[in-house]
């Protein structure tokens, strides 16, 4: 497609705690190109939300530490540079949205206030003119009566509001990347549709590129370009959107998909995946998924498959899948 | 015709929907206040009082004479005269302007200081916050008055110019009370920066210094205002002390407390109330009317409250 915006390469983020070492994020690598939305997918706890954050080197140190690995942001490594250019990426170029919008704001600015802050900071705008910018980008996000809502304060304004002001925030400064940490989890369903379509027009738009950190798998099917499944801290599954959706090769993907629901089709009991997500403490040298997969071998239980190649985009970390990409 | 009606009645509705700015709205729900209301009609008449009533009187270029001295209330003196023959009412004005710029001055030593060592504190944590707050601790372990006491002598001592000492006794005052502010703030602070909309700020790559004062501070203005409104009137008290210790302003520079002071033996005290009524008075009326007014701040200046 187009050329590669940032690139995570074997990032290894660590938690250092009482009871031992949380592997959080271990040897994650994946890449996101330009105008692309990437989703990473996954249960809750399995690093999706500390992969990004330490995109943004933003890991509370101690206990947490990014213990190894680069992440290449237009070719520059963002773990090696200083605090102070790093403060000049966040916010600029890269931008995030979280997943409460009723928190995410400051409950004594107004939004404007808070809308025009990164413009302050970043471009060499006026008072004045990051005023306009604000009321402008208030309307890009679809809020009617900009020039009156930029003077309210969040408390006047409902849930799906504060999230559009959480987008029109972000973007106040052109970002190349938008992380969206689980933007629609804390709205209702038609809300969400509308906070979803909003930020696909404006990817459009901009030709930004998203990534977008979600549970939600008919959210994956309606944004993805690209996904990747975590599972444990690590990647076991990345490709197309509808090369993963089509076929799935990881057991755990499989099991992921069963369990959505199907508009149309009425079912007793909807598919679980057997068992719980193993204890992120003192996790061993096995397949983190084997002790819930029904297609566990005893390779599994011994050894980690490595993330390879397996059809034209796509790669997997199953032993299933082992020397078939080779053939 | 019907088609104008409606536009009207439109732009009325816009009008009003139209979002007050947050200081008038404040300041609108601060005058609904009655006792705020009241507080600040007595504060702003002390300030009249002090500031603007002595060129009305008609002793101002009196000299002292001792015929005059001790007179009880009369027409020519309203409110008597001390033991020097000065007139007590333009005494009591006079006394007004020190003891009103006192409590100002020291309370807002006692808001930068204390506010800002406090959010420093509490938003660097670890090394930063431990020092700020040891030496916090240290002033509060030593009592206020002995200090005070300490420093008048070596003022004292030092041949400190007596017409300067006030702007000392400012400091002194403002000095020794910012530890509880300083902590107030830091405790709100600690908890504030684990908000998410702090996270929500890292991300957006803010400075420090922007994140420090413009969201985290505002956040901790009702509490700085209460703060501070008692900080003037414990000011207004703690210089009244000391004047009234002997330590504080230096006659013949007359201030509220000084002026008590004047009249601590038992005679001024039976026998001539207009000595000493008028000044703690006025204490009085100053101290309340300001705690009034930082109850209606508070209330007003919170974002969260209904109107």
């Amino acid at each position: 497609m187009s050329s590669t915006l940032v690139e995570f390469r074997n990032l290894k983020t660590y938690f250092y705690t009482e009871a031992g070492v949380v592997q959080a994020v271990n040897d994650v690598s994946f890449s996101i190109r330009a105008g692309e939305t990437v989703c990473i997918v996954g249960e809750s706890g399995c690093g999706k939300s500390i992969t990004a954050m330490s995109l943004m080197r933003l890991i509370a140190s101690p206990p947490g530490k990014i213990v190894g690995g680069e992440i290449l942001f237009e070719g520059r490594d963002l773990l090696k540079i200083k605090e102070s250019e790093m403060r000049m990426i966040r916010g600029n170029e890269i931008a995030m949205i979280f997943q409460e919008p009723m928190t995410s704001l400051n409950p004594v600015l107004t939004v404007g206030d808070q809308i025009m802050e990164p413009l302050i900071e970043h471009t060499l705008l006026s008072k004045s003119e990051a005023r306009k910018k604000a009321i402008q980008l208030i309307e890009q996000v679809g809020i009617p009566r900009a020039d009156q809502i930029i003077d309210s304060y969040p408390h006047e304004l409902s849930g799906g509001m504060r999230q559009r002001i959480m987008i029109a925030i972000s973007l106040s400064c052109d970002p190349k990347l938008l992380i969206a940490d689980e933007p629609t989890t804390a709205l209702d369903v038609t809300i969400q549709a509308q906070i979803l379509d909003l930020l696909r027009q404006l990817k459009k738009d901009r030709n930004m590129s998203l990534m977008l950190i979600t549970h939600d798998l008919g959210v994956v099917a309606e944004m993805a370009d690209y996904v990747v499944v975590m599972y444990a801290g690590k990647v076991i599954e990345e490709g197309p959107v509808k090369e993963i959706f089509k076929n799935p090769r990881h057991p755990y993907t499989k099991g992921l998909l069963l369990a959505k629901p199907v508009i149309g089709q009425r079912k007793e009991r909807l598919f679980t995946i057997p068992g719980q997500v193993p204890n992120p403490i003192g996790l061993g040298e096995n397949c983190h998924y084997s002790d819930r997969c029904e297609h566990a071998m005893d390779i599994c239980r011994a050894s980690q498959p490595a993330l390879q190649k397996d059809g034209a985009d796509s790669k997997v970390a199953c032993w299933l899948y082992e020397g078939e990409g080779a053939k | 015709m019907s088609h104008n009606i409606a536009d009207v009645q439109v732009e009325l509705k816009a009008k009003k929907i139209k979002p007050d700015s947050p200081w008038r709205s404040a300041f609108r729900r601060l005058f609904k206040n009655k006792m705020a209301l009241a507080g600040m009609i007595v504060l702003t008449l002390m300030f009249l009082f002090s500031f603007i009533g002595p060129y009305f009187s008609s002793h101002l270029d009196a000299k002292i004479s001792v015929r005059n001295a001790n007179l009880p209330p009369n027409e020519t003196h309203w409110l008597g005269t001390d033991k020097l023959g000065r007139d007590v009412l333009l005494r009591t004005m006079e006394a007004g302007r020190v003891s009103l710029l006192v409590g100002i001055v020291a309370a807002s030593i006692i808001v930068l200081v204390g506010g800002t060592l406090g959010a420093i504190a509490g938003y660097y944590g670890r090394f930063v916050d431990s020092v700020i707050m040891r030496l916090a601790d240290i002033l509060y372990a030593i009592p206020t008055l002995p200090i005070l006491v300490a420093l008048g002598a070596i003022l004292s001592d030092l041949k400190f110019p007596p017409d300067k000492r006030i702007y000392l006794v400012m400091f002194i005052v403002g000095m020794i009370a910012w530890m509880s502010l300083s902590r107030l703030v830091r405790s709100q602070v600690l908890s504030l920066k684990e908000q998410e909309f702090m996270l929500a700020n890292e991300v957006l790559g803010l400075r420090d210094r922007r994140k420090i004062f413009r969201h985290l501070l505002p956040n901790t203005v009702p509490i700085i205002i209460v703060a501070a409104t008692l900080g003037v009137a414990n000011s207004i008290l703690l210089e009244s002390t000391l004047s009234f210790l002997g330590l504080g302003v230096v006659p013949p520079t007359p201030s509220w407390g000084q002026m008590i002071s004047a009249a601590n033996n038992m005679i001024d005290f039976q026998n001539r109330p207009w000595l000493w009524v008028p000044p703690g008075v006025c204490i009085l009326l100053t101290v309340v009317s300001i705690n009034f007014i930082g109850d209606g701040l508070r209330d007003a200046f919170d974002p969260k409250q209904k109107r």
